[in-house]
């Protein structure tokens, strides 16, 4: 009963953001098709190509011809790319997904010590080294991060990848995602030379995560740490580094996870930067340049994403918190 | 026993060794030649109907071919086509085609494949179809197996020039490949299948397309119409990168051979000090000008448009914001220039001052109006030209606020006199390398085109009918001199801030050879089957891994 209504919202979510997108790019001023047919196009053209795309409809005639594509597995053909934009997200969608997981992967792995250790050694000189570490991560733009780390490690150093995906030829596709695939395959060069390519723009964009993600996990730590149930497991003799990682850990991170799940459909907005830096094929690079040449279906298939990645986030989330924290499923 | 056993070991090792060396270099030679090509554009599809940016022409230009091929000296020469013939009202275009040139799939380019071409282009309409509107779908005829006839409504005299975007397009290879459509048998033409295919007889055929990723090509072993030569082109491949600071670093690097022109001025600087980089810089055959909407007052007074001209600095323009060029000269790009003794407006503060003084309007009137210069917001070089121009504005007492705005907001706005920007920058290129598809801008016909372009609204009968003049004269020389009068009047009304041609810079590393400028049109500069790799360069070998 509690799925079923978790997914009736999550539905009337995404119809929701869907009608509202579909409207305001087609009320926003701007004629993409005059575009998209380059100088010299005269009316007739313009019109014709108008028609061809069910323009010249009402509004609400052509919203109910969209979600009848949708049925059909499509979802408008886009003025960037000239196909289907079901058929673009589909190349692109796992190369952004798995950018971001990549990244807030390395964000939770690397904020979760960084965090515990900043709280147990609070104003210390490590605990001043960690939050310059994620002053940096918030205040540097990924734009200057992205080219300083392509510089260093791809240039000076030369042993990173600049830009792409992949050098060698791709895995055997099955889920998209190169790392899974080539392990799924046992190709072990794909997977070597995927995770190169992945490394620095999962670093890059692990970094605004990664200093948010320290810093929630310090302060709860510090929270936690002035609670009776520590003071006492002390007294027991339990090990500080028991204490601090199987129990203060587990307390301290239900507020970070929330934040996590706020992060990865959030990273998709913002990881057009680094996919424009590093020549990354993804779909948020797609959406915005969807969104600056109003290529109406591609605005609207980018964004009916990532509100598909937000609820679908936020269900995952609020159900681990119950994996965390019993009391919260026993409330349900 | 033991000694000989030791030069026994030694010697095989040496043996082993230079064995090992050669096998090396034998594999090393077998290794196919690529050309990696590093550009900012994505190829939005590969149907060639449909090309739409720098990128894409660039490619249609490997994975195609055409009747005619651009020369700069003689315009054009013979391609797929061996000779044509005119008729003499300008309205019928026969071309007789060579015999035995392929397409792709081993089979023979006939009058049929030209014929299906122009009639899916027409049919279906798109952005290469704007350039051949007159024709109407169904008039091209196949005469016989090679022989093919356009039949054009109306005399255009750019036609010939316009078919270096028209691309042979394989008629069974589309119609085997296509799927249900709006066009009645030929279902949609094959829409979905250009898409991510091609069906081209070009120099290259293609390998494979990661869209925003990368495009490879391979040579096409049976193209008969360049010689090959040796050392040249086996792999062509495009990686798409938009951060031009990425796509400097990898060429640097070496993983890429040549970029496009999109590497900004700054950073080139610094290419020229690599020995083993070379730049080279060709005038690009584009007109930068402030469109001028001469129907909105005070813009529609003459002299107030001369005021404008002379208040304008190009020479900062071009010499600071963009990496060189030279000042324009009337609407016309040198390569296309009718005559070459058009004026240029010089910066002249009191002559711009004297002029506002011969206008109808008073300087409080002057001072009163509140105009907009609309520049492409994503653009830093539109965004600084246009301060530039508002700058220049002040100094003659106009009030011109500059406006970033997106592309599709300024086409729009063009549309109608009333909505179309005081003043629109745009960088007019010739696709076409032709004057009329300069002029037409000057012409009511290009009112109201969804272009900046559109929104000039200019009109003066003397110069539409020198134009249409030159556009019905069948002498190249008589038509030259029509349009080298309009060239003159048009300078002399001003419709438009005349601003300049820029510098285009190619860097490429030294081990390539090939590159040509000019061509004789604009894309064909990167048409890989000319180019050759000093495969004996230490650099070459390095980066690509010899």
């Amino acid at each position: 009963m509690h799925f079923l209504r978790r997914l009736l919202y999550m539905m009337l979510v995404i119809v929701g953001v869907s009608m509202l997108m579909f409207v305001l790019v087609r009320v926003i001023p701007g004629d993409p098709i005059a575009k998209a047919l380059g100088q010299g196009a005269d009316a007739a053209s313009i019109k014709k190509m108008r028609d061809q795309m069910g323009l010249d409809q009402p509004i609400y005639i052509q919203y109910f011809r969209y979600i009848e594509g949708i049925t059909r597995g499509q979802l408008g053909m886009s003025l960037v790319e000239y196909r289907d934009t079901a058929e673009i997200i589909k190349d692109k969608f796992p190369a952004t997904l798995e950018l971001i997981l990549a990244s807030m992967t390395l964000a939770v792995i690397l904020a979760i010590p960084l965090g515990v250790v900043s709280a147990l050694k609070r104003n210390s000189l490590t605990d001043h080294f960690n939050t310059l570490i994620s002053l940096i991560g918030v205040s540097f733009p990924q734009f200057w991060s992205g080219l300083m780390v392509q510089l260093f490690f791809g240039y000076i150093l030369a042993f990173l990848p600049i830009t792409g995906r992949i050098s060698g030829p791709p895995p055997m596709a099955i889920t998209q995602f190169f790392l899974i695939d080539s392990l799924l395959t046992l190709n072990f060069p794909a997977f070597w030379d995927a995770l190169v390519h992945l490394a620095a723009p999962a670093f890059v964009l692990s970094l605004a995560p990664l200093a948010n993600i320290t810093r929630l996990i310090r302060a709860n730590m510090i929270d936690e740490m002035s609670k009776d149930y520590i003071n006492v497991s002390k007294a027991t003799g339990m090990p500080q580094a028991v204490i601090s990682f199987k129990y203060m850990l587990r307390n301290a991170f239900s507020p970070a996870m929330t934040m996590i799940g706020f992060m990865i459909p959030l990273q998709m907005g913002t990881a057009f930067v680094v996919e424009q830096v590093f020549a990354w094929p993804g779909i948020a690079r797609f959406g915005a340049e969807a969104i600056t040449t109003n290529d109406f279906n591609g605005a609207v298939g980018v964004t009916l994403v990532i509100s598909v990645a937000v609820v679908v986030t936020n269900f995952i989330v609020d159900e681990l918190y119950g994996v965390l924290d019993p009391r919260i499923k026993l409330r349900r | 026993m033991k000694r000989q056993f030791i030069w026994m070991t030694v010697l095989s090792l040496m043996i082993g060794w230079a064995l090992g060396g050669s096998l090396q270099v034998a594999y090393a030679q077998q290794k196919p030649i690529q050309i990696r090509l590093g550009n900012a554009m994505a190829v939005p599809g590969l149907d060639p109907k449909d090309q739409t940016n720098a990128s894409a022409l660039n490619v249609a230009n490997n994975l195609y071919d055409t009747l005619i091929y651009p020369d700069p000296e003689k315009k054009y020469v013979p391609w797929i086509a061996e000779s044509w013939k005119v008729s003499p009202d300008g309205l019928k275009y026969t071309f007789r085609l060579k015999k035995g040139i392929l397409f792709h799939d081993g089979t023979e380019i006939t009058a049929e494949d030209v014929v299906f071409s122009m009639d899916r282009i027409t049919t279906m309409g798109g952005n290469i179809a704007t350039n051949f509107k007159t024709i109407k779908p169904g008039s091209t005829r196949a005469r016989d197996k090679y022989t093919v006839e356009f039949n054009l409504p109306d005399k255009y005299p750019a036609f010939m020039a316009s078919l270096f975007l028209f691309k042979i397009t394989n008629k069974k290879l589309v119609l085997k490949n296509k799927q249900p459509g709006p066009y009645g048998e030929n279902g949609d033409y094959g829409q979905k299948f250009l898409q991510t295919n091609e069906a081209g007889s070009g120099p290259f055929a293609l390998i494979e397309h990661k869209h925003g990723d990368y495009l490879k090509g391979k040579r096409f072993e049976k193209y008969s119409l360049t010689k090959r030569q040796p050392n040249s082109v086996d792999e062509m491949i495009y990686y798409f990168i938009p951060e031009m600071v990425t796509m400097a670093t990898r060429l640097q690097k070496g993983e890429l051979d040549l970029t496009d022109t999109t590497i900004g001025p700054s950073i080139i600087r610094e290419m020229k000090k690599n020995p083993n980089l070379v730049v080279e810089e060709h005038i690009w055959p584009a007109t930068w000008m402030a469109v001028i909407n001469n129907k909105k007052p005070p813009l529609d007074d003459p002299y107030v448009r001369r005021a404008i001209n002379y208040a304008f600095n190009k020479e900062v323009g071009y010499k600071q914001i963009l990496a060189g060029g030279r000042p324009l000269q009337g609407p016309l790009p040198e390569m296309l220039r009718e005559c070459k003794d058009t004026y240029v407006y010089p910066y002249d503060l009191e002559k711009a001052k004297a002029m506002l003084k011969q206008s109808k309007y008073s300087a409080d009137q002057l001072k009163e109006f509140k105009m907009e210069f609309a520049a492409v917001a994503t653009s830093e070089r539109f965004k600084q030209i246009g301060l530039l121009f508002c700058s220049n504005m002040k100094d003659i007492g106009l009030n011109v606020q500059m406006r970033a705005v997106r592309w599709d907001d300024i086409c729009q706005a063009a549309q109608k006199p009333e909505t179309a920007f005081h003043f629109a920058l745009n960088a007019n290129t010739a696709k076409i390398p032709h004057s009329v598809a300069f002029l037409v801008w000057f012409t009511p016909e290009g009112h109201g085109v969804g272009y900046p372009m559109g929104g000039i609204y200019y009109s003066n009968p003397k110069v539409n009918e020198l134009i249409r003049q030159g556009n019905e004269a069948m002498d190249p020389g008589k038509q030259s001199d029509y349009y080298c009068q309009a060239q003159k009047m048009i300078t002399d009304d001003a419709p438009v801030a005349f601003g300049f041609e820029n510098i285009a810079q190619y860097p490429y590393w030294r081990y390539v050879k090939g590159f040509k400028f000019p061509t004789g049109a604009q894309y064909f500069e990167h048409r890989f089957d000319r180019y050759t790799m000093d495969v004996n360069d230490p650099m070459f070998r390095k980066n690509q891994g010899w």
